[in-house]
Parts: C-alpha cells; sequence; structure tokens
C-alpha cells in the first residue's frame, strides 16, 4: 500500500501545551474533539486540526500507509478497529481531496 | 488580552527581527533611520534562531534598517533555513540591482534565486514611501542616501 506524506508547502507545527491540556481533559471524560492541537499554515490561512486529526497528520511522514496509521492509532485511542478504520480513510480522503496530503 | 486563536499559541508564529538599523536610504518617512543601536554578533543571533527552533517558531522575517547592509544575513538566512524555519525579508532593493559593481553584498542575488526552496519564502520590496490620496509622497529613488548613487 502507498505511503501518505504531508504538501510540503504547508506549514505547521504541534501545539504541544495545547495538546498536553487537550489530552488532560480527554482522560476526564470531556468532549475534546473541536479543540485544535496542530495548527496549519495554507496559502497563509491558519487550520487547526483537533488531537486525532493531529495524530494522523504527525504520522503521514511518508514512511506510513493508510493502514500502518490505523494501526498507530489503535494503540493510542481507545475505539473499535472498524470505527477507527473508517474515519481515518474518511479524513485522510478529505486532506487528499484539499491536496494537504498525497501519495508519495 | 488572549482570545480563541492566540491562547491557542505556545510561541509566536513569526518572529519579525530588526538585525540593523543601518540602511543605505535615508527615507522620510522610515522610524529606524536615526536610530544607532549596538548590534548582536553572528554567534549570538545563531544562538537566538536556536532558540526560536526550540520555542517552534515558524517563520523569520528579517527587516531593518536594511537587512542586506549585514554581511552575515545569508549565513543567518542559510542556518535558519538548515534548521526548518521558514525565511523571509523586507528589503528596500537596492542590493539586489543586477550590476555588483554597485550591488552591495556580493551574493545579494542569491536570495532571490534561493527564495522557491521549500522553506525560503521570499522577499517584500519596499519601493516608495506612504501613500496619501495624491500618489506616493517619496518614490524609492529619492531615498538613496548620496554615497549609493546609482551608476
Amino acid at each position: 500500500m502507498k505511503n501518505l506524506s504531508r504538501n510540503p508547502d504547508i506549514v505547521w507545527r504541534v501545539e504541544k501545551r495545547r495538546e498536553a491540556e487537550i489530552i488532560k481533559a480527554l482522560d476526564a471524560g470531556e468532549d475534546v474533539s473541536d479543540k485544535g492541537s496542530v495548527i496549519l499554515i495554507v496559502s497563509g490561512m491558519m487550520h487547526q486540526l483537533n488531537l486525532v486529526g493531529g495524530r494522523i497528520w504527525t504520522l503521514c511522514d511518508g514512511q506510513r500507509s493508510l493502514d500502518d496509521l490505523v494501526e498507530a492509532l489503535s494503540g493510542e485511542f481507545e475505539v473499535e478497529r472498524g470505527e477507527l478504520t473508517g474515519d481515518v480513510e474518511a479524513f485522510v480522503d478529505d486532506l487528499l481531496k484539499r491536496g494537504w496530503l498525497k501519495y508519495a | 488580552m488572549p482570545d480563541a486563536v492566540t491562547e491557542l499559541f505556545s510561541a509566536p508564529l513569526t518572529f519579525n527581527w530588526t538585525l540593523s538599523f543601518r540602511c543605505n536610504f535615508s527615507c522620510s518617512h522610515c522610524y529606524s533611520r536615526d536610530e544607532s543601536v549596538d548590534e548582536l554578533a553572528t554567534a549570538d543571533i545563531l544562538r537566538i534562531v536556536d532558540i526560536l527552533v526550540e520555542k517552534q517558531v515558524l517563520f523569520i522575517n528579517f527587516g531593518g534598517g536594511e537587512p542586506l547592509i549585514r554581511d552575515d544575513l545569508f549565513e543567518i538566512a542559510d542556518y535558519a533555513v538548515g534548521k526548518g524555519l521558514n525565511v523571509s525579508m523586507n528589503s528596500n532593493g537596492w542590493s539586489m540591482l543586477p550590476s555588483p559593481s554597485v550591488c552591495g553584498p556580493a551574493g545579494s542575488i542569491a536570495w532571490e534565486s534561493a527564495s522557491t526552496a521549500p522553506n525560503r519564502r521570499g522577499t517584500t520590496i519596499s519601493a516608495t514611501g506612504p501613500v496619501p490620496s495624491t500618489g506616493p509622497s517619496q518614490p524609492w529613488s529619492t531615498c538613496a542616501k548620496p554615497a549609493s548613487a546609482p551608476p
């Protein structure tokens, strides 16, 4: 299976302090789905990715396939494998359509 | 006061850096033309770049003064780019004219030719002064000091 890589024109970083706060909130049972932990600067516009989206983005280093992403995330998040696979596929497909990710 | 966006940030996105107040122009509208301060040595600047990298700052924009007036600008920019930072500068463009004998630091043109590298984002040229309703108040050509007169 082909590996996924980020568009090199996109400048980004993990907001580590924010990420730590979100993980703490997640552990406390809060809904963190709309809280950004990774920022992307795309053509001068800033976008945020939530915790799961940010992890997927970070893992797309050109060395991992979609199956590799699911495997890595399954060890980090408590979610049924089929649901996780569907969510990752949908998210990656969205970013591919935006041109933010591509197959290496 | 923090807001929903800036509260997100653990560090600034961009570091606007006046490396020098010195300039080969003397524009009436410029705040820096009368400033005179000690400048940091190259080694100190590179250490600051390291700190910016550690803090995850994404962009450095060199300004001034005229950034190209520092002979070590390319060394600093190359170092920052090598560390993954995205580099740009605001220049009056004088040192980028295509005539090495009057263009200031050797290699000035190299900045432009290198500006297509993935994380070197290019240059903004300041060509005029403030623009009142009647048009530019101080064209670029009138800002040059006599010692830097064009050929």
